[in-house]
């Protein structure tokens, strides 16, 4: 089987379509990897190693007028067209090496009027069709894994989920009341008066993406193990606009909360968008006794 | 193209296309469609019977046949029969979905009929015809129900090089839409 290496030239990228053209160079090994060619996309280049039939269609007859224009799309993009919605096997896992961006997607391709008005593949362009014409609809040259690092794509999504993991956000700590001990038949407050809300700035290769942190649920460690956990929508309140409390008996309790948070973010400024995914944060522990109280009778002087 | 900048209209002006009621005659060739054809498109709009024949000049008139049929679903806003006659065809069904759309949300499409402007530059293919075509979408919108465009709809005449790939199906006896591109 020959194998050939493609230089490939981005000569417009606009609206997610690139168009590109194809030169040989020198042959090479094709990594492929299940399917998915090993294609490197440099700056104003692509370098793509693929084989076999792929070979000779890729190779325009003129870099002034490439035989086809190209365009990369995601599975969850195509579908969206159809249907509006994505499924779960839209979004299919590629190895992300350190520092690269690795995506799935579809190349597509279409042919392209040359200057001697003749078409790749056989195909026919409609009379007066100056050069550069597209002579077909978009068809699926091949889908897998592109390295596409070098074209500088904006943050995805699981790109910024993966920054979000890492932020340093809040870790709120549970308040109770009564402070110091409680009171055993007294119901114990628990509330976190620390901000539940954070943005962070980040800069994602060269993009400036803003991640608003927000808590979406809190949920309470009584300490207790006949009833461990509490779990809110809210951060509580103190007394007396308290909304979470918890009865103890008498004993030495250690109380704790774990803060789920969501997010959305922008890249440079476009409209937000949901992180895909939370991630929590767990309080300091506060420990407290609770006591029992006995009535005892005093003699008055 | 969104079918929002596609408020179509048609210089193929959505004139009806009616099955001819006449047989083939004792001299058809094979090349002439049978005399059983199973009843296919709306049936005040059914796919002409030149467009059931599996030649070259057939499947040119089934794509004649879809982008009339296209014009007369913007103006029901409905998608199903696009995607009748159009079932692996992306862009089709994708039309298909925000006629449905617009039809849900009370909206309606102004002008933006589509009109075949060119001859065809046609070319077989593994699946069928690679049909290659110039068209002029007429400005149009896409309008709330109180008659204001929405944002971002309002689309000028255009002329948009074009193609489609037409596949024959036995089981229909009919050419469907494989794939459709305008612009």
């Amino acid at each position: 089987m020959t194998r050939l290496a493609q230089r490939v030239a981005v000569l417009v990228s606009a609206s997610s379509t690139f168009l590109l053209g194809f030169q040989a160079t020198a042959a090479a090994d094709c990594p492929l990897i299940g399917g998915c060619p090993d294609v490197n996309f440099g700056q104003g280049e692509i370098f793509t190693n693929l084989d076999g039939a792929f070979v000779t269609p890729l190779v325009a007859k003129s870099m002034e007028v490439p035989a086809y224009e190209w365009r990369m799309r995601s599975l969850c993009e195509i579908s969206q067209g159809i249907d509006g919605t994505c499924s779960p096997s839209d979004f299919r896992p590629c190895d992300q090496p350190s520092e690269r961006v690795v995506r799935y997607l579809v190349l597509e391709r279409r042919a392209l009027v040359q200057e001697d008005g003749e078409v790749a593949d056989d195909l026919v362009a409609p009379p007066g069709a100056p050069a550069g014409t597209p002579v077909g609809p978009w068809v699926e040259e091949i889908q897998g894994c592109f390295d596409i690092t070098q074209l500088n794509p904006p943050p995805s999504p699981a790109e910024v989920f993966s920054y979000f993991e890492r932020l340093p956000l809040p870790e709120l700590e549970a308040r109770h009341q009564p402070p110091g001990s409680g009171l055993s038949g007294l119901p114990v407050i628990f509330y976190t008066d620390e901000g539940t809300t954070e943005t962070f700035t980040v800069d994602i290769r060269g993009f400036d993406v803003i991640i608003n942190a927000g808590a979406t649920s809190f949920t309470w460690n009584t300490g207790d193990p006949a009833d461990p956990t509490i779990t809110t929508d809210h951060p509580g309140a103190p007394y007396p606009d308290h909304a979470i409390t918890h009865d103890y008996t008498s004993g030495t309790y250690t109380a704790s909360l774990t803060v789920t948070w969501g997010a959305t973010f922008t890249v440079d400024g476009s409209a937000p968008a949901n992180v895909p995914g939370t991630t929590t944060t767990q309080g300091s522990p506060v420990t407290f006794d609770v006591l029992q109280a006995r009535p005892v009778l005093v003699h008055p002087n | 193209v969104t079918v929002a900048a596609l408020a179509l209209v048609s210089g193929c002006s959505a004139q009806e296309q009616q099955a001819s009621t006449e047989l083939p005659s004792a001299s058809s060739t094979s090349a002439e469609p049978t005399p059983e054809l199973p009843p296919l498109g709306p049936g005040d709009f059914p796919v002409p019977d030149e467009a059931r024949v599996q030649d070259e000049a057939g499947a040119e008139a089934f794509l004649r046949y879809y982008i009339d049929l296209i014009n007369r679903q913007i103006r029901i806003l409905e998608g199903e029969p696009l995607r009748d006659l159009a079932p692996e065809c992306n862009e089709c069904l994708r039309i298909a979905r925000d006629l449905d759309e617009a039809a849900e949300a009370g909206r309606t499409y102004r002008g933006s009929d589509i009109a075949i402007d060119s001859d065809f530059g046609t070319a077989e293919v593994e699946e069928g015809f690679n049909l290659a075509f110039f068209a002029q979408i007429a400005s149009g919108a896409l309008l709330e129900a109180s008659g204001s465009p929405v944002p971002g709809t309002e689309s000028e005449v255009q002329r948009l090089a074009s193609a489609a790939i037409v596949t024959w199906s036995n089981e229909r006896q009919s050419w469907l839409v494989k794939a459709l591109n305008f612009g």
